[in-house]
């Protein structure tokens, strides 16, 4: 779906707007957004921070405001009960500010009965507790989503198709969701100044959720087939050279490792399962989900947190402790290239290049929201992250030393409006 | 004047000081509907029903955003606070799911407004005087 020609049908349709408007007293057609102001203090100033993979490095003050700062405009127009219009434009930062890449979701949405909600265009990616609303702060707790579990996911919308079905029951409600499509991802090379754009290409899932009382559980599974290669420069090129040496053991080795760095046709499952619990009192949740298939480049292993929080009026204090462990063993050299000239470092950049995006950490969290009105919070939040060594994915750093721990200081403002 | 020293109290202590009476929830008189539980109203409030067990379609209305009687109806209705039912909504919405109740202004606006839908639901905190609404639920203030 070209989101041009949505934009075009939407346009259209909100022309009648106004007239619509005027015959039933109801508003149709309505404006809201959120925003969030940051502001984040890293101990460690060599590494640096970035909240996810599609952001760039910055430096100085741009480093400590831009991660977490950002602001969502959403437009919604309900034709009638069971067909609507919607759209989210989110500025935030990332490797692409483009106009394009800032379009979060354009969808039109049919409730053909009650129960049941087709859409297609622009979606949020809904896979996860905190599904599409990664950029809505207001709407959850810490300041922000669990760096072991969200930052790595590149993937924050697709374009395509999706389909959901409730269903009744009793004691609470079942939802069955199936979506398709495609997306695309930009990040930055930790290698070089290069930017990796993503593609992934089919991309399809599906989700079973339950709500009962305060409970929430969402069990979900994802397939990618990623559909480029992103930029090795010569590396490629030079793995290959070597690949075709007439030593056996190093030729090998080159052809392993130029294996392990193309993505491209290559696939990728996610299963998660989340559970939630709010009684207005207490506010508990858990996400566990493991990333297979792909190469070692791909960050494959296991990510969980928990999360508690209660609430003391308008204030909600709350702790996390959050994991992320990969299932890929560190990449090392199966043979030993110094009869070439230059090849022990050929073969360390190639290694590198392989770890760079591994991701081994954990992280105990400490922070408290403040409602201080009744669509905006103050939160505030202390980080406190191992990191062991080759597991520095998730950090804006291509040659991390060894293991260590940094903290993170975080207070933002969120509201609504 | 009261509504306003409500308001006012509201906003400098943000607790619900000002303790009110019952609260009406109403659909337009053509709804077959005669009647709805506690947990029926709070489905469609909370974005969990699109429509009445008659199979209609519902258009719920809210009051003021940040008005002592949307205040009230919450409490009665969820046991949630302003804050949480904005925040509830905030993930719906935002995430292209579901609109909120649209706010109105006043009483008077919900009565008009459910008069002219025949798939609209609303409240309003002083009893409808004529039959042109029907009152399907009282929320007992206590």
């Amino acid at each position: 779906m070209r989101l041009s020609s949505l934009f075009s049908i939407a346009a259209l349709v909100l022309s009648n707007a106004a007239l619509a408007a005027a015959e039933d007293g109801a508003n149709h057609f309505t404006v809201s957004g959120f925003g969030t102001l940051g502001y984040v203090y890293s101990d460690h100033r060599q590494y640096g921070f970035t909240r996810d993979l599609s952001q760039p490095r910055r430096d100085g003050l741009r480093e400590r405001l831009l991660p977490d700062s950002r602001l969502g405009l959403q437009i919604n127009y309900r034709v009638d009960p069971r067909f609507e219009f919607a759209g989210q434009l989110v500025a935030r930062d990332q490797v692409d500010v483009s106009l394009g890449r800032s379009v979060e979701w354009a969808f039109a949405a049919w409730h053909p009965v009650p129960e049941a909600d087709l859409r297609i265009g622009r979606l949020g990616f809904d896979v996860f507790m905190l599904s599409e609303y990664r950029n809505v702060g207001y709407a959850y707790s810490w300041v922000r989503p669990v760096m072991e579990f969200y930052s790595w996911m590149p993937i924050y919308s697709f374009d395509g198709i999706d389909a959901s079905y409730d269903i009744e029951t009793r004691d609470g409600r079942w939802r069955v969701k199936l979506l398709g499509g495609r997306s695309r991802a930009r990040t930055p090379s930790k290698v070089n100044d290069d930017d990796y754009k993503l593609r992934f290409n089919p991309l399809w899932g599906a989700s079973l959720s339950y709500e009962a009382g305060p409970w929430r559980t969402k069990l979900s599974y994802v397939n990618v087939r990623f559909d480029t290669q992103p930029p090795t420069g010569e590396l490629t090129t030079y793995l290959e050279t070597v690949a075709a040496s007439p030593l056996p053991d190093v030729a090998a080795d080159a052809a392993h490792l130029n294996r392990d760095l193309t993505i491209a046709g290559r696939r990728s499952r996610y299963a998660a399962l989340g559970v939630s619990y709010d009684d207005n009192l207490w506010l508990l949740q858990a996400e566990y989900s493991r990333l297979s298939g792909g190469p070692p480049s791909v960050p494959q292993g296991w990510r969980g947190y928990v999360s508690a929080g209660r609430r003391f009026g308008d204030v909600t204090p709350f702790v996390v402790a959050a994991w992320a462990r990969p299932s890929t063993g560190p990449e090392t050299g199966r043979a030993d290239w110094s009869a070439l000239p230059g090849g022990a470092q050929l073969q360390g950049a190639a290694v590198m290049a392989v770890d760079v995006g591994r991701i081994d950490q954990h992280t105990a969290s400490l922070g408290l929201r403040w409602d201080f009105s009744h669509t905006a919070a103050l939160k505030v939040q202390w980080d406190h992250s191992w990191i062991n060594g080759g597991g520095w994915g998730l950090w804006p750093t291509a040659n991390p030393p060894k293991s260590d721990i940094v903290n993170l200081l975080t207070t933002t403002v969120d509201w609504v409006f | 004047m009261m509504r306003s020293l409500c308001v006012l109290a509201l906003i400098l202590t943000a607790m619900p000081v000002c303790a009110r009476g019952d609260i009406f929830v109403i659909v337009n008189a053509a709804n077959p509907v005669a009647a709805l539980s506690q947990k029926e109203v709070l489905d469609i409030y909370m974005g969990r029903k699109r429509a009445f067990p008659s199979g209609e379609y519902v258009l719920s209305f809210d009051q003021a955003r940040d008005g002592v009687v949307r205040e009230q109806f919450y409490r009665m209705l969820t046991g949630m606070s302003l804050s949480q039912v904005n925040g509830y909504w905030s993930r719906l919405m935002f995430t292209g799911q579901l609109l909120p109740p649209q706010p109105l202004p006043d009483d008077s606006a919900v009565l008009d407004v459910v008069r002219r839908n025949t798939g609209a639901i609303g409240y309003v905190e002083t009893p409808p005087s004529d039959n042109s609404v029907t009152v399907i639920l009282v929320l007992k203030q206590g």
